[in-house]
């Protein structure tokens, strides 16, 4: 018995020191993350001051843009969205709306509100997708395709929109996603000033209880949601930090799937979005990583951190939980499609930094905090460890993590300022305390079941149910994309 | 003793998030004063502002005393920047105390923080400040493309068309800009500038004859037909593409040589520019130019195809009787484009 607790002890304690160890490994990856962000940060506050807007939206070189709105039961909000993004402050773009194979009245919807007639148009079928079943155009505008097509998921809708767009440079906005009047000519502006951009992407941000109209943001609010609050402060920390650090390092992996540009040629020579994989944002990005690479070009994927594009977050626990699930899946599927990028000098600092973070940081990362949680319990229980060290661990941990939110949200504030009020400010702050004691925990957990449930080969667009778009304020009941 | 340093990396982060929260919270009450004092202020000036813009006779009776009440009134004048011609921007400068701003302008184009300098090189360019003129020449000479390319911006907003050329000298040497940029650069300039485009055109820089082309073409001068016969003719693929753009731009002026010229191109080696004489053609509605249109509806690339498609439509009666005529064709991708062009007509 005794060797027994002997050799648990001493299991425990080397555990122990792995976690804290990976524990400093983590944190000074996210400190040096920081300083990066910080620089990017500043070089974007500095580089607005002597750009003309305006000059970009008039000037007749500026590219035109094929904007992609997959849409799958969208019936609710399709038509104030198609409207929103018709008003766009942008010289040429065509707007292609591909629905797959809804269940609802979405087609419907469209073609009463658009007018639209079915008509036999040719294409190019660059990337294989299922069939299309007809192509609409619309007798009021002329800058709006429907393509209406069979179910096949989300990367294939993309998919056959890529094959139906027209214009160089394609976008991929979520149907039910807001963006801002000016965030294309925002988000287009890399590939304007440096040839050598093929992708770049913005900020989402959650557009639960901000005041919509007509598909436009009217006024910004922080939700009165707890489950929101939580997550407005950690896309803050996803997209202040981590995206716009790897971004400045040339070393990004994701561009969100709401709302990212990219050169047309360069998605269709990576194959397009691969179907079989529920990330299939993350998966293009890395696909493109690699094949340039490999192929020795010179190219720059962006993270611009100004564009912003408003998305609906899950308000019920459960879809939140569905969501975070398949998106650990969705990562897990894509570090370990590319697991030969890893540590591979070859891939530069995506095979030498961003794999190998995302491989045992955001991949493993739950795994490594659950089981760490557990062999701390299990410590203090042995008497490994006094009471006194496991609170003032417990407590470095904590302050790391307020640092690291409220540090975003200062970010946010300096450079953006989007929520006005003080008592949002303060709301939020509050918020980036109190994620620490309980909704880290609860994801780590979500995160932590969906490794051990990850099956390769699994993809769907789930059930959603969406709540239209109105001048009162916006709300989402579900969402399991 | 690791006690001792966890104790201490507590209390270090417990003063961190403090200050942080403090700084933000102090920052954020701040700012929300001094911007309910602009948006009084703004919505004070506005009226008399626009006025004064919009009318040249009217008076200008704003007399800013305050820091904030200048600050407000400079960002009203680049915020209506592009509506306010050069004499009135002299005007309201002189009344919000131009010195202020040279002084700023100085500061920042002197300053080693390349962004600063930028910042002050597009101020000089918006407040059209004249007496930045030696400075922003000397600039050009930078090896920064960013720097460069709001230099030459702001050399044009000042001086117009003064230093174009030694702008597009500056261009081709490092051709580091793309061809957008310096074509987006030389739309900002206003009036006859075919002189500086001819001498660009006699250099003999592929590069720079590509844009001056263009925009010969673009601002449709005379000159525009020597050119495009001349490069219609030259081995680079990019100055046969830069011709029948110009050609487009300038459409179908009844000079027979001009369109044999173009239509010369028929069977050019370079698809790209096969696809762009498939789209100058909509701008001629001759039999030769249906005859071409429906023999480049079977093109082996899809761009010529769809561009001859296109065109055909835009001919009216003849054109669509070409399309019509093209529904029983052999060539299956002709077959399709006609019928869908012509449905696509019928919707409108």
């Amino acid at each position: 018995m005794n060797l027994l607790t002997d050799s648990l002890v001493v299991i425990v304690n080397q555990f122990n020191y792995f976690v804290l160890y990976y524990m400093i490994f983590i944190n000074t990856i996210y400190t040096l993350l920081f300083f990066v962000s910080i620089r990017a940060l500043y070089i974007d506050r500095q580089r607005k001051k002597y750009w003309s807007y305006e000059d970009m939206v008039a000037s007749s070189y500026t590219p035109p843009l094929s904007i992609i709105v997959p849409c799958y039961n969208e019936a609710l909000t399709i038509v104030d969205n198609v409207k929103a993004l018709l008003s766009l402050e942008y010289s040429e773009f065509q707007l292609i709306i591909v629905n797959d194979g809804s269940k609802d009245k979405t087609l419907e919807h469209l073609i009463e509100e658009f007018k639209l007639e079915k008509i036999d148009m040719p294409y190019r079928r660059k990337i294989e997708t299922k069939e299309i079943e007809g192509i609409y155009l619309s007798s009021i505008f002329d800058n709006i395709v429907i393509v209406d097509k069979e179910n096949g998921g989300k990367a294939d809708a993309l998919n056959a929109g890529i094959n139906i767009a027209e214009y160089p440079i394609i976008t991929a906005i979520d149907a039910d996603s807001i963006i801002e009047r000016d965030s294309l000519a925002k988000v287009i502006r890399p590939f304007v000033e440096d040839p050598e951009v093929i992708v770049s992407g913005g900020v989402v941000r959650p557009v639960n209880d901000c005041v919509v109209d007509k598909g436009f943001i009217e006024s910004v609010h922080l939700s009165k949601n707890n489950l929101v609050r939580f997550q407005t402060v950690e896309y803050l920390r996803a997209f202040l930090f981590g995206r716009l650090g790897w971004g400045s390092l040339n070393a990004l992996l994701i561009i969100s799937g709401a709302f990212g540009c990219f050169k047309k040629s360069v998605v269709i020579e990576a194959g397009g979005y691969t179907e079989d994989t529920i990330g299939e944002d993350m998966e293009l990005i890395v696909k493109i990583h690699r094949k340039m690479r490999e192929e020795k070009k010179r190219y720059k994927i962006v993270f611009v951190p100004d564009p912003v594009c408003w998305t609906q977050v899950p308000e019920e626990r459960k879809i939140l939980k569905s969501q975070r699930k398949r998106w650990h899946k969705g990562l897990m599927d894509t570090v370990l499609n590319h697991k030969r990028m890893i540590f591979n000098p070859k891939y530069g600092t995506v095979g030498l930094l961003a794999m190998p973070y995302y491989f045992l940081v955001e991949m493993l990362g739950a795994l490594i905090e659950i089981v760490g949680y557990l062999s701390f319990i299990l410590s203090f229980w042995l008497g490994i460890i006094s009471f006194e060290f496991f609170l003032i661990f417990l407590g470095v941990s904590l302050l790391y993590g307020v640092f690291l939110s409220s540090s975003a949200i200062l970010l946010d504030e300096y450079n953006f300022s989007k929520y006005k009020g003080i008592g949002e400010y303060l709301l939020l702050m509050l918020y980036s305390i109190l994620e620490n004691f309980g909704y880290r925990q609860l994801v780590a957990w979500w995160r932590f079941t969906a490794f051990f449930s990850y099956r390769r080969k699994n993809k769907s667009w789930g059930e959603m149910t969406r709540s239209g778009f109105s001048p009162q304020q916006s709300t989402s009941n579900k969402k399991t994309r | 003793m690791m006690r001792q340093y966890i104790w201490t990396l507590l209390i270090v982060m417990l003063i961190i998030n403090v200050v942080i929260f403090v700084f933000l919270l102090i920052k954020k009450t701040a700012m929300k004063m001094i911007r309910i004092k602009k948006e009084k202020i703004r919505q004070r000036y506005e009226a008399e502002f626009l006025n004064f813009i919009t009318n040249q006779d009217s008076d200008f009776t704003l007399d800013p005393k305050t820091y904030l009440e200048r600050k407000v009134l400079q960002s009203m004048i680049l915020d209506y920047g592009s509506f306010i011609s050069g004499a009135t921007k002299r005007h309201l400068l002189e009344h919000i105390g131009k010195d202020l701003v040279v002084t700023k302008v100085k500061r920042h184009l002197k300053s080693r923080n390349m962004w600063k300098r930028k910042t002050g090189t597009f101020l000089a360019g918006e407040y059209e400040l004249g007496e930045m003129t030696p400075q922003l020449l000397r600039q050009l000479k930078t090896p920064d493309n960013e720097l460069l390319f709001v230099t030459a911006r702001s050399l044009i907003k000042i001086s117009n068309e003064l230093y174009l050329k030694d702008i597009l000298i500056e261009v081709a040497k490092r051709e580091r800009m793309t061809k957008n940029n310096v074509l987006s650069l030389i739309d900002l300039v206003q009036g006859d500038i075919i002189e500086t485009l001819e001498a660009v055109m006699y250099s003999g820089n592929t590069f720079l004859q590509m844009i001056a082309l263009e925009e010969i073409g673009k601002r449709q001068y005379q000159e525009s037909v020597k050119w495009i016969n001349e490069m219609t003719q030259q081995p680079q693929k990019e100055l046969r593409i830069a011709a029948l753009k110009a050609s487009y731009s300038l459409g179908n002026i009844g000079n027979d040589e001009y369109l044999s010229h173009i239509m010369a191109l028929e069977n050019d080696t370079a698809w790209e520019v096969r696809a762009f004489l498939a789209k100058f053609l909509r701008k001629v509605n001759t039999d030769k130019s249906i005859d071409i249109l429906t023999r480049l509806m079977s093109d082996e690339n899809w761009y010529v195809r769809h561009n001859a498609s296109e065109s055909l439509l835009s001919h009216d009666e003849k054109g669509q009787i070409a399309l019509l005529r093209l529904l029983n064709a052999e060539d299956r991708f002709a077959r399709d484009a006609a019928n869908a062009v012509l449905q696509r007509e019928a919707l409108n």
